[in-house]
């Protein structure tokens, strides 16, 4: 018989176990009566502890401590300690970027969770609007993983499941994601040219949340490296908008949110009309590469008709 | 740069939080822990070096603050609020529940952790990091990572149900694990 490693183990329950590795785990789990016993050792100090220390820790980031981070912070409130020199140098930053002014008219303007506000001043300047936020969606690391992945420069990407539905899917249209604990929808919400040239997409994760009836939902944006891959440029969770996948609705009015707000600064011009949208994903977004998905089906090979 | 680092800084907010509400098991205190570390960040930042991870860098100076602050204190373990904090986090009472049975145990026991331990539970099973980015954030080769990882889980455990039958009698560690 074969030994089974607490590694293995371990591997099997966060989702990072080699392929031939799962088949040996599983006769095991399937065959042994103390496999059971061992295995809840890394299921309690893994999805479980993750869960519960989410649930815990699930209140909005205080402004005071995002202000203070930024350089908002009034002197009174630094703590004691040699940190008071530093905060002094991050007024502006060129090019729009943020101030601690621009956060404080952002809070004064009565919004109410300001994390988001803080995470969307930063949208203009830097890559990446909250990440900070944990990617585990689902419960079901293996499932996240095939949604949003870190690679080992640190840079998030659209593990393959998104991936494929931004690679390849209508905006508007839902895909399921079968997972564990129920399926996820992924939906890309619009496309656009960002004002670096690249394309971007917004996008919409709708997570069945486990035990209850709720559906978490994620949204962001991802944008298309020269390699193919689409970097993760904000992700965050979207309480605000519950059910509906609706339709593409390139936001803009007092009610749209933070990723919205991130779209309308990454922007260059507007957003892909149906039609223009359609003709990227016929080309793979830039080269006539080949993704698996486009065949062309009518008779004479081409785009049948013009538009 | 500065300005750089702080952006990262506010992006690593909520895992900062999260991780030091693992150490000090309240909000208040995590988030009171999280202002702490980063102004000591702030004020050191000319020792991170560029480049490398900015999350584990962090992670330790918030330890060696709360560390820091308990010995200063002679206060062991505080484990007082947790009920307040998890009263706020939920309304769905069911998931409450759950939480409340199993933090304020995993919180005694992860503070029984030895730093090193903290930091790989924090990263991988916490903040979903593959062994591969462990590896890299801790210098360390991912053999490594996997075999302390998964002693750490089961101390972890162990700790947690303040039991102490071990069910690796069976178990082998693949690498000579301290390396």
């Amino acid at each position: 018989m074969t030994m089974i490693s607490d590694e293995m183990l371990m591997a099997y329950v966060d989702g990072q176990i080699a392929a031939d590795d799962r088949v040996r785990v599983e006769g095991y789990l399937a065959t042994d009566p103390e496999a059971r016993a061992r295995l809840q050792v890394f299921v309690d100090t893994g999805p479980a502890l993750a869960r519960a220390l989410d649930t815990a820790t699930a209140r909005p980031m205080p402004n005071w401590l995002v202000e203070a981070v930024v350089g908002g912070i009034s002197p009174s409130s630094q703590a004691a300690g040699p940190g008071g020199t530093v905060k002094a140098r991050f007024r502006t930053s060129p090019a729009g970027g943020i101030s601690a002014g621009g956060l404080s008219a952002a809070i004064g303007r009565g919004i109410r969770d300001l994390w988001p506000v803080a995470a969307a001043a930063f949208a203009a300047t830097v890559v990446g609007v909250g990440l900070g936020w944990n990617l585990r969606m689902t419960g079901s690391p293996v499932l996240d993983r095939q949604l949003i992945v870190s690679r080992a420069d640190g840079q998030q990407v659209a593990g393959p499941a998104l991936q494929k539905v931004l690679e390849t899917a209508e905006s508007g249209r839902a895909t399921s994601l079968a997972g564990p604990l129920g399926d996820a929808v992924a939906t890309a919400v619009m496309s656009f040219e960002s004002q670096h040239a690249e394309i971007c997409r917004q996008y919409r994760l709708q997570m069945p949340a486990p035990g209850d009836r709720a559906v978490a939902s994620f949204e962001g944006i991802a944008c298309r490296a020269v390699d193919g891959a689409w970097r993760v440029d904000a992700h965050m969770p979207d309480p605000a908008r519950r059910a509906a996948p609706d339709k593409i609705s390139p936001a803009s009015g007092p009610g749209h949110s933070i990723v919205d707000a991130a779209v309308d600064r990454m922007i260059s011009g507007d957003a892909f009309s149906r039609e223009e949208e359609q003709g990227r994903l016929r080309q793979s977004w830039v080269k006539p590469a080949s993704p698996p998905t486009i065949s062309p089906v009518g008779p004479g090979g081409g785009p049948a008709k013009g538009r | 740069m500065t300005e750089d680092i702080r952006a990262r800084m506010v992006e690593l907010l909520p895992r900062l939080r999260r991780f030091a509400f693992l150490l000090s098991g309240d909000m208040d205190r995590a988030e009171d822990l999280t202002h702490e570390t980063c102004v000591r960040a702030l004020a050191n930042s000319d020792q991170w070096t560029k480049g490398t991870r900015l999350d584990s860098w962090m992670y330790r100076i918030a330890q060696n603050l709360w560390y820091d602050r308990l010995r200063a204190s002679k206060v062991r373990g505080i484990v007082v609020e947790i009920d307040d904090a998890l009263d706020v986090a939920g309304d769905d009472g069911r998931r409450v529940v759950e939480g409340r049975l199993l933090l304020s145990q995993v919180i005694k026991a992860i503070g029984d952790l030895a730093p090193e331990q903290q930091l790989l539970i924090t990263m991988v099973c916490v903040d979903n990091m593959s062994y591969r980015e462990a590896a890299d954030a801790l210098g360390v080769p991912i053999g490594t990572v996997m075999s302390r990882l998964a002693r750490a889980r089961k101390a972890l455990h162990v700790s947690m149900n303040g039991e102490h039958d071990d069910h690796s009698s069976g178990s082998k560690s693949m690498g000579s694990g301290r390396a």
